[in-house]
């Protein structure tokens, strides 16, 4: 059987000011199944929302490159005509839950239409089924029927963001990509949303790429994680070895600015700032950043295989390169903050 | 104590129609100190009151009840034209750094906008300018002061945020939620030079949060707000080691941690598990009832640690 997704060295660039600025770049992965979770964590520009909107082909206009290859179940998608695509795939097959979308919900009409809309649009059903449908989603995004009557304006934000996942759900997709879709939410209520959406990945077992800035937040419902940076993916692997054993330094060093709840070790800022992306660092482009870098860092790291399955662009994973260096971050003075 | 809270309240007017009002009671009988070089955390969630908790301590809103004092000074009814030594020495930094900076200004004169406003002379402006981009880490400060907001990060404009704070040498600064818009990996930066900024500085600090994690490193002291009231305080660390309340433990089991094992998990604990009247201390003098104010009391074996009876 086919993965659910497989995409193969997308590219995607933008042309701005005459120039040609790569946002994803190369990213490579698989969504193997059901119910099946990757997570995309990494800093504004580094081009995880890009990978969004190229695997639901919402390009900007001024989107200069978009090559590389993404079958779902087997059927290469990028061969679609923009028409087909609208048919077949966005919102049908591969949902996604955009970055702010519930301050983007039309005011003045009533949460149950505006679930229904996508499903009228194609006069599929009728209005009776549709609004049956709009209901049966709110009581499974644990809003309850009786939301269908009621304005954007009478909800909180986390019951917003509840209507907002209902209307991704319409079209019954196998694909739903979440764009930080708690990144405005009080903690409590991130964490209601955040048992919702483990909820539908049990079932009806809807398979999700979650895109976000937090590390930690990631780890709440993604089995596979990859670290986006300047448009790669530095590292790929399974959460349960990249959270306790990174193998690349930008990861290490993610985890290591992570306020811990439990224990006195003080988060460490992360050094430097991110690449301007018109002017990539040759070579390794977190080189300059990192407190491990060597001679060969001046050559592009490729995406280097790991033991579970994963990869990483760095070469202290590979041994003839490395010559006995370990990933291990040196210590930081920390007496000079917390 | 620098700054003093004592049973204060804030209560807001709202039309909800044509002729009627209805009342918000934001702030609902808090007490409150911040200590001189003392960094206080305000945790709590939208609408538990933490901002007009800051608002009020810097006098930017006038209480309903209850008394402010600020350095030994009752500020709570001064009008504002007699609280311009407070301005010179309390300071906020706010939490949105897009939209709290003057894009058609460079970053010059948006630190130098204070002492302009102050009347501090051409000449001496530059210097101070330029030690406050020092202090928060943007320098060479000759090349930052020319540049423009837009072309920064989120991280780079906070700290533009703060140096405009700084530049008057405040004593008293109130952060609210100053990272909340901040890129995780930039977040600990600011906090941590906020931390620095207190120590060498000696500057007090109302940090008004959400993120009690965060609050457990950069805070020497954490006061949780619900609904209005503090429900805990104390020292850091016991706050979020030993929480009493059912509020506070909430609050931290919604904190997702690095795990791989989380996703196994349900974390989303409701505050509601604990209705009202619902005692928290066995020493509750009102045995629980919902109709009487809570008052915080000692937790148990656990120094400077304050609790509310009931919930």
């Amino acid at each position: 059987m086919p993965p659910l997704l497989a995409v193969t060295d997308l590219r995607l660039a933008y042309r701005a000011e005459g120039r040609t600025i790569p946002a994803v770049d190369g990213v490579s992965f698989t969504i193997k199944g059901k119910g099946e979770a990757l997570g995309v964590v990494g800093e504004s520009g580094s081009g995880k929302s890009s990978l969004a909107n190229a695997l639901i082909r919402l390009l900007p206009k001024n989107s200069a490159e978009f090559s590389g290859s993404i079958r779902l179940d087997g059927q290469e998608l990028t061969v679609l005509s923009d028409e087909q695509f609208r048919r077949q795939i966005r919102w049908r097959r591969i949902a996604m839950v955009f970055q702010g979308a519930m301050n983007v919900l039309n005011p003045v009409l009533r949460i149950g239409d505006q679930i229904a809309e996508p499903m009228l649009l194609d006069r599929a059903i009728s209005k009776r089924a549709g609004r049956a449908r709009a209901e049966e989603l709110l009581e499974r995004v644990g809003l309850g029927a009786a939301f269908a009557g009621r304005y954007p304006h009478e909800l909180s934000g986390g019951q917003k963001q509840r209507a907002v996942i209902a209307t991704a759900l319409a079209l019954s997709p196998d694909l739903l990509i979440l764009d930080e879709p708690t990144s405005a939410l009080d903690v409590s209520v991130q964490a209601q949303i955040m048992d919702l959406l483990k909820g539908l990945k049990a079932d009806p077992g809807i398979s999700m790429i979650f895109i976000t800035h937090d590390i930690a937040l990631a780890s709440d419902i993604c089995d596979t994680i990859a670290v986006a940076y300047a448009g790669e993916h530095v590292e790929l692997g399974p959460a349960e070895r990249v959270l306790p054993a990174p193998r690349h330094p930008y990861t290490a060093l993610l985890l290591e600015s992570l306020p811990r709840l439990r224990g006195e070790t003080p988060p460490l800022p992360m050094p430097g700032s991110p690449p301007d992306p018109a002017a990539l660092p040759h070579g390794c482009r977190f080189h300059p950043r990192c407190p491990l870098r060597f001679e060969a860092c001046d050559d592009h790291p490729p995406a280097i295989p790991l033991a579970d399955g994963g990869n990483a662009r760095c070469w202290l994973n590979d041994p003839a390169v490395a010559d006995g260096r370990q990933l291990v971050l040196p210590a930081r003075d920390t007496a000079a903050r917390a | 104590m620098l700054v003093e809270l004592d049973d204060v309240s804030v209560v807001f007017r709202t039309r909800t129609g044509l002729f009627r009002t209805g009342e918000v009671r934001a702030v609902r009988g808090v007490s409150l100190a911040v200590a001189r070089g003392e960094t206080l955390a305000l945790v709590g969630e939208s609408g538990s009151g933490k901002t007009t908790v800051g608002r009020v301590s810097l006098r930017l809103l006038e209480p309903t009840g209850g008394r402010i004092c600020f350095d030994g000074r009752d500020i709570s009814r001064t009008p504002e034209a007699a609280l311009g030594w407070l301005r010179q020495r309390a300071q906020i930094v706010f939490q949105d750094p897009f939209s709290s900076l003057n894009p058609y200004m460079r970053v010059g004169e948006l630190v130098a906008e204070p002492l302009v406003i102050d009347g501090v002379p051409k000449g001496e402006r530059w210097d101070r300018v330029a030690r406050a981009l020092a202090a928060v880490e943007l320098g060479p400060a000759a090349r930052w002061a020319e540049r423009y907001p837009s072309a920064m990060s989120g991280g780079q404009r906070q700290r533009v945020g703060i140096a405009r704070a700084l530049v008057r040498d405040p004593v008293y600064v109130v952060a609210d939620e100053p990272v909340s818009m901040i890129d995780a990996s930039s977040r600990i930066g600011i906090l941590t030079l906020l931390r620095r900024l207190q120590r060498e500085r000696g500057v007090a600090f109302l940090a008004i949060t959400h993120d009690i994690a965060s609050a457990r490193h950069f805070s020497d002291r954490i006061a949780v707000m619900e609904q209005g009231r503090v429900v805990e305080l104390g020292p850091s660390g016991a706050i979020v080691d030993r929480p009493r309340h059912p509020y506070t433990r909430a609050l931290i089991a919604a904190v997702p941690e690095p795990d791989p094992a989380n996703r196994f998990k349900r974390r989303a604990v409701r505050a509601e598990a604990a209705p009202a009247g619902t005692p928290v201390l066995d020493s509750c003098p009102h045995g629980g009832d919902p109709g009487a104010a809570p008052v915080l009391l000692p937790a148990p074996g656990d120094p400077g640690h304050v609790v509310a009876c009931h919930r």
